[in-house]
């Protein structure tokens, strides 16, 4: 037993047939890294830029006469800090400080007067200002330094934003090039086979039928291509991920098999959808194209 | 007797040809014979029964229903009622004649009986032999009869052929048209274009153009 679709399948693109499955892989591979930077590189850094702009880093300087800040003061500090319940803080160590600042080599038995640094993580401004209050009040009015991270960053981000538009636009502009040049070679090919198409349409073959069909036929041309594209992508997107630690926690292998597993699903999930609008934008075009010759025109 | 075609003073004006105010009734079962010479417009004058074109002006009725731009979802069913010959065969080259035929009988859904009424007109059209053979090494006789029987696969209504005698010997000339006129005796409508009106001891009316 025929099918119309099989015939369709042998009769249209045969000679395109490898062309398909090559400007398939090329395209879709180009779609797929758009899609795997946005997701693997900007929007894990938007989430790091996200919490880092959270944060606000407090700097309590010693009296002239003081080494360093005394024990109970800085203690009753962390104990205020503790009791906060909507709050994280992290104490900055001295050995941490001396590191970068490249004072490792001092002792401390050396004149070296080092400050109390506190990083707090919160979204709540005033939260953030009631604690520098409460500080200024628990270091007995010690020179306190506030510094919001969020003020810092605030290039950083705007220019994150800047690429994140980029790369979607610029694959958003891949895929309507695809899909126009889908849409043109299918065209050639059925201008040239138009005698034939039309003896199904004088048999009674609906528009709607035919451009379904075609369209099957053309998205099933395209699919080894896109799985291809899918492993290749994949496995690159890996490679750099492993290369190049470009996520924070790389070193977490929990977090890298999770951000992999969560690439690969996005990815088909998008291609999936890809073809599925490819598919009907096709099969609308073709629509218009049969209904447009239902008839000769003089 | 139910009228098929009503065709309504129509004329139709192409870049190359134009046929003015026609008007013709066709009935169930009539077999009309379209007579005239070379560049006459009988294949346009068909392509008005098939459906193919609209008329430029005036009125074309099918089965008592005017048929209209917006009649597309109706045109698609005659056309599927109808047994059409062309003067160009378009056969799928690379399928064998029983594939050719199996695919018209797919389009119009009417896989019912397939194989009986298949056998049946390879009998009377002596393609039994060449069933499975490419359409690519048939001689220009024997595709002509192929598209005969992918004309007459779905037990059409209404058959439309445009010089179906075209590479015929006289044998198989005056045997398809004795079918073509018990076809028409059992209710089948015939409309066809010839250059020569046949020969052959048969009922039929003239259209002259």
């Amino acid at each position: 037993m025929i099918q119309v679709q099989d015939l369709l399948k042998k009769t249209l693109l045969k000679e395109e047939e490898k062309f398909f499955h090559g400007l398939s892989f090329v395209i879709i591979s180009l779609i797929t890294i758009h899609i795997t930077i946005y997701f693997n590189f900007y929007v894990f850094s938007s989430i790091w830029l996200e919490s880092e702009s959270k944060k606000t880093t407090f700097i309590i300087s010693n009296y002239s006469n003081e080494k360093k800040i005394p024990l109970d003061i800085t203690e009753n500090i962390e104990d205020f800090l503790s009791n906060e319940d909507e709050l994280n803080f992290k104490v900055i160590q001295n050995d941490l400080i001396k590191e970068s600042l490249g004072l490792t080599n001092f002792s401390d038995m050396s004149g070296l007067r080092l400050p109390f640094i506190f990083q707090i993580e919160t979204a709540n401004k005033e939260l953030v200002d009631k604690i520098y209050t409460k500080i200024i009040n628990l270091s007995e009015n010690r020179l306190t330094e506030k510094y919001s991270h969020q003020d810092e960053l605030f290039e950083i981000s705007s220019l994150v934003s800047r690429i994140k538009l980029i790369i979607f636009i610029m694959s958003l502009v891949i895929i309507t090039l695809f899909a126009f040049l889908v849409m043109n070679v299918v065209k050639a090919a059925l201008v040239s086979n138009f005698k034939f198409l039309e003896m199904l349409q004088i048999m009674g073959a609906s528009s709607f039928q035919l451009a379904k069909n075609i369209s099957q036929s053309v998205i099933r041309k395209i699919v080894p291509g896109a799985i291809l594209s899918i492993i290749f992508v994949y496995f690159v997107s890996t490679l750099l991920i492993k290369l190049f630690g470009t996520n924070f926690d790389f070193f977490n292998t929990t977090f890298f098999f999770e951000i992999n597993i969560k690439t690969l699903v996005t990815l088909l999930i998008l291609i999936v959808l890809f073809l599925v609008l490819l598919f009907f934008f096709l099969m609308s075009y073709l629509f218009y194209f049969f209904e447009k010759r239902f008839f000769d025109k003089f | 007797m139910e009228n098929i075609f009503f065709l309504d003073r129509i004329s139709l004006i192409s870049k190359k040809k134009s046929l003015n105010n026609i008007s013709l009734k066709i009935g169930r079962g009539n077999f009309l014979i379209i007579k005239g010479s070379n560049a006459t417009g009988k294949s346009l004058l068909l392509k008005l029964f098939y459906l193919k074109v609209l008329p430029s002006s005036g009125n074309l009725y099918f089965k008592g229903r005017k048929i209209s731009n917006n009649s597309k979802k109706e045109i698609n069913e005659f056309r599927k009622k109808m047994g059409i010959i062309l003067q160009n065969d378009y056969l799928i080259p690379f399928f064998s004649v029983f594939q050719n035929i199996e695919l018209a009988s797919q389009i119009q859904n009417s896989k019912k009986d397939f194989i009986n009424r298949m056998s049946e007109i390879s009998g009377w059209l002596e393609l039994n032999d060449i069933r499975d053979e490419k359409v690519t090494n048939l001689s220009n006789s024997q595709r002509q009869k192929v598209v005969i029987a992918r004309a007459l696969i779905n037990n059409p209504s209404i058959i439309i052929a445009d010089q179906p005698e075209t590479y015929l010997d006289y044998e198989s000339k005056k045997k398809i048209f004795f079918l073509f006129e018990s076809l028409s005796k059992i209710g089948t409508t015939i409309i066809m274009a010839s250059n020569n009106v046949p020969e052959i001891n048969i009922n039929y009316k003239l259209f002259e153009l």
